[in-house]
């Protein structure tokens, strides 16, 4: 809380900031550094490695402090011109270096470096120990190397019913062996690390039914140490192993019933529909929220829906002091009713970043949030069309900025810490030339994004004015069976999704000797070439013939791990290539399928660009319930291209020139929906 | 059109009014993609069947008298077999259930639990199209009874994401609004 207040302030005195700056010459140059590194025992090669007052510093577009972020799945947002340089660890802390000062905010802690950011020219430099300290990093540091490893940060018990649940949390993403031994009548259960340190003590007190004692021990050498868990289990139980939360967690699940080592799968909450339409005469600009009052109860209804894993419905009128709920008067806003999220404070939550997906119309504007948070929404009746979104106890990371969406409706979006005390609250302001339709909530399958959405349609007539909502709270466990925690956004990243594979070779035709698998691979393959030579970066679930996730998985692991490439990879776009079949021979064509309605208009867009390249029937685009397509966080398209069942579209398949034919289409497609990469 | 096609539903289609069945196929055809959500409930004899029409996700729908005595899960029982059976006309222009298909039905409240078995439990090989085509007309036909909202597939007794090598979502109960465009 404090270093986040440090940082809001350092925001609102960017003068002085810059004063101090100013006033810090760097008399000293920076020498080069030969010195070797290694992160998890491989060796990064940096090019701007260098010396100052005795340390070691980094430029920051230094590729090889790229790639060991890459490797410890942490990420960096800098903006030239900007003060702030962010990193988001695995696991979701935040460091924050600040240009000009030598205080360093890890979460809510601040600590003082020895010298913080600096210019040499126009080059920024970033002091590299104070980094890796941050970043949870065990260093060792030998003749002309560092080594640096990960570690594992905590290991927490959690009981549930009839189980043990061990959380473990790594300060980089986990790979782990696990083993089940020992005598008989001492079983043990032996977790190993490799490349991760221990930092999370040498003793856990587990107790319970299922388990006694846990010790963790560090062998290995320095620049790649082992650390083991050791679990003294009791007789008869049976565990397994899943990755939860991100990449950097996971949660072992002791339990003498096999049908209590499933980890539940998190609910997640619909949107929240609401809308900006006026109803009332012409009000005035929105006038500056005063204080808010220090504790404000929700509204009975709202609280009772959150209570029931269910979103907070439509019109729920902002509450007033005091928890008796009455009609907002229409036209006239409300600023007073300030909602804090519940009965006892939450906890601070922080956007650490924000991405925009535009479609024809509507664009949705994504906060990624480290935990869930309530927000407060208002608008102002016409001609001020303006709408705001308040929310609660959280921290912007960076500064005020703009967020350009492509709606040629609305003029701008504007996003702000609004105010730091006495509770942060984070302000978005939305400035539409005409009436638009809005709507608020977490994002289906991506439980730390909260979605705003801007519709370019009319809202409805009777939409109310103002109102709360709040994002659910992760299920009891917090951990989805097999999910994984969305990666940072890359808005040049599409993932390509080659239907079947391996032990499932879809749909055949015998006649022609056509396999889906193949098929569909062929095409994506081609698909990324063309992608990536317009200047995409494109990754694919399968690149051979093997079933996506673990081979001897159910077909939930397997659906599900070909969306949680994408979702972890934080893609722009998900394209998942399929070849139709049919019991009728008569079915010719392309159809392309999604199920969001947001997502329509990307299967439109592919439709149109790949029945004019190949010539084929169209069939045009269809709302399915296609698991792929469902559970994916970003626009997601399933392309059936033309049917093996057809004997002239099974003909057309055989030849390659068709196949390149259906990848050129797609790729035009995608360069038609969003208009190219966004570096191009 | 041979017999063996009918498979062990012989039985119950030898009491089926063919002419009526017939008409209905040929001079009717009706089409109710979109609308069917208006459809009124029919009679408890009269027991609606949707098939969908291959390469689309329109429904035919074909009114068949079942004895007026069944009700309740032997009137859902009825209506699954009629389905897996197909129509006796007309069935290469529509995505019919695989051969070998076994479905059983329970009714609890207003939710349907189909239990899928068979080669269809084992690997689909049609495509999507199919797919979605055969759970349309599984969802509609089971929600045209009276009180029936939602259907729940299980693949082998067990609830599933989708079917082996499919890729259609089957995990929550499905309805009509599944299936709305």
């Amino acid at each position: 809380m404090k270093l986040l207040r440090v940082t809001a302030c350092i925001c609102a005195l960017l003068a002085s900031v810059s004063r101090m700056a100013a006033a810090q010459p760097v008399a000293v140059p920076v020498t080069a550094l030969a010195d070797q590194v290694f992160v998890s025992g491989r060796e990064v090669r940096f090019e701007h490695l260098g010396s100052f007052r005795g340390a070691p510093v980094v430029r920051v577009d230094d590729p090889g402090l790229g790639s060991m972020l890459e490797i410890l799945g942490a990420k960096m947002q800098f903006q030239p011109g900007t003060r702030f340089v962010v990193f988001t660890r695995a696991d979701g802390t935040l460091i924050t270096f600040t240009v000009g000062s030598n205080a360093l905010s890890v979460d809510d802690s601040s600590r003082a470096m020895p010298f913080g950011p600096f210019y040499q020219g126009t080059q920024l430099y970033i002091p590299l120990q104070p980094l890796t300290t941050g970043l949870g990093l065990y260093e060792r540091h030998f003749h002309q190397a560092f080594a640096f490893s990960p570690q594992i940060v905590s290991v927490q018990r959690r009981v549930g019913q009839q189980r043990t649940i061990v959380e473990i949390i790594a300060s980089a993403p986990l790979t782990w062996r696990s083993s089940l031994g020992g005598p008989p009548k001492h079983p043990a259960l032996v977790l190993t690390f490799p490349g991760f340190a221990n930092a999370a003590g040498s003793h856990v007190t587990l107790g319970g039914r299922e388990a006694k004692a846990a010790s963790l021990t560090q062998q290995g050498p320095p620049g790649f140490p082992i650390t083991t868990l050791t679990i003294e289990v009791m007789h008869g139980v049976k565990y397994a192993a899943h990755r939860v939360g991100g990449s950097s967690q996971m949660a072992l699940v002791l339990a003498h019933n096999e049908k209590d080592l499933a980890l539940s799968t998190v609910a997640i909450a619909p949107a929240v529909h609401i809308s900006a339409m006026p109803t009332a005469p012409p009000t005035q600009a929105p006038t500056p929220v005063p204080t808010p009052a220090p504790t404000v109860v929700p509204s009975p209804a709202a609280r009772g829906a959150v209570a029931t894993a269910a979103p907070v419905p439509t019109a729920v009128p902002a509450p007033q002091v005091g928890g008796s709920p009455s009609p907002v008067p229409s036209g006239a806003e409300e600023p007073g009713a300030q909602v804090s999220p519940g009965p006892s404070p939450s906890p601070l939550q922080k956007i650490t970043d924000i991405f925009v997906t535009d479609t024809t119309d509507a664009s949705r504007i994504t906060l990624a949030v480290t935990g869930p948070v309530s927000f407060e929404w208002h608008r102002l009746a016409a001609p001020d069309n303006r709408f705001w979104i308040d929310i609660s106890a959280a921290a912007l990371i960076g500064p005020a900025r703009d967020i350009a969406v492509k709606l040629p409706q609305v003029r701008s979006v504007k996003i702000s810490q609004h105010l730091i005390t006495p509770d942060h609250v984070v302000r978005v302001i939305i400035d539409p030339s005409q009436p638009v339709d809005v709507v608020i909530g977490a994002i289906q399958g991506a439980p730390n994004q909260l979605g705003i959405e801007i519709h370019a349609s009319p809202p409805p007539v009777d939409a109310p004015q103002s109102g709360i909502g709040m994002m659910q709270a992760p299920a009891q466990t917090a951990a989805p069976n097999v999910a994984v925690t969305p990666g940072p956004k890359h808005a040049d990243l599409i993932v390509i999704d080659p239907g079947h594979g391996g032990n499932d070779p879809g749909a055949m035709n015998q006649q022609y000797g056509l396999v889906e698998s193949h098929l569909t691979l062929a095409i994506s393959q081609k698909l990324k070439a063309d992608l990536q030579h317009a200047g995409w970066r494109v990754v694919l679930t399968r690149d051979g013939d093997y079933e996506v996730g673990d081979p001897n998985g159910d077909d939930h692991q397997e659906l599900q791990a070909r969306c949680d490439v994408a979702n972890a990879a934080g893609a722009r776009l998900f394209i998942s290539v399929h070849i139709n079949s049919s019991v009728s021979s008569a079915p010719s064509g392309l159809t392309t399928y999604y199920w969001r309605p947001a997502d329509r208009s990307f299967a439109q867009t592919v439709q149109a660009a790949a029945v004019r390249a190949t010539g084929a029937g169209d069939d045009g685009v269809m709302r399915e319930a296609f698991y792929v397509t469902r559970h994916t966080v970003m626009p997601a398209v399933l392309i059936e291209n033309t049917y093996l069942s057809n004997a002239h579209d099974a003909s057309l398949l055989t030849q390659s020139w068709f196949i390149d034919r259906i990848a050129a289409g797609i790729a035009q497609g995608v360069k038609d929906y969003t208009g190219g990469p966004p570096s191009s | 059109m041979s017999g063996a096609q009918f498979r062990g539903t012989v039985l119950i289609r030898s009491r089926l009014r063919w002419t009526r069945a017939s008409a209905a196929l040929l001079a009717v055809l009706i089409i109710v993609a979109g609308c069917a959500r208006h459809a009124t409930t029919p009679p408890p004899s009269q027991v609606n069947i949707y098939y969908c029409k291959a390469g689309s996700d329109q429904l035919v729908r074909m009114p068949f008298t079942a004895d007026a005595k069944l009700k309740g899960p032997a009137l859902a029982t009825y209506a699954l077999n009629q389905l897996l059976a197909g129509p006796s006309v007309g069935r290469d222009s529509l995505v019919l259930f695989p051969s070998g298909t076994q479905a059983t039905v329970n009714i609890d409240g207003s939710v349907a639990t189909v239990n899928l078995s068979g080669p269809i439990a084992r690997s689909f090989q049609s495509g999507a199209g199919d797919e979605a085509g055969l759970f349309k007309s599984l969802t509609y036909t089971m929600t045209s009874l009276p009180g029936i909202t939602s259907v729940q597939v299980l693949v082998d007794g067990n609830k599933r994401a989708a079917l082996p090598g499919g890729h259609f979502e089957l995990d929550e109960p499905l309805t009509r609004d599944t299936f709305a465009q």
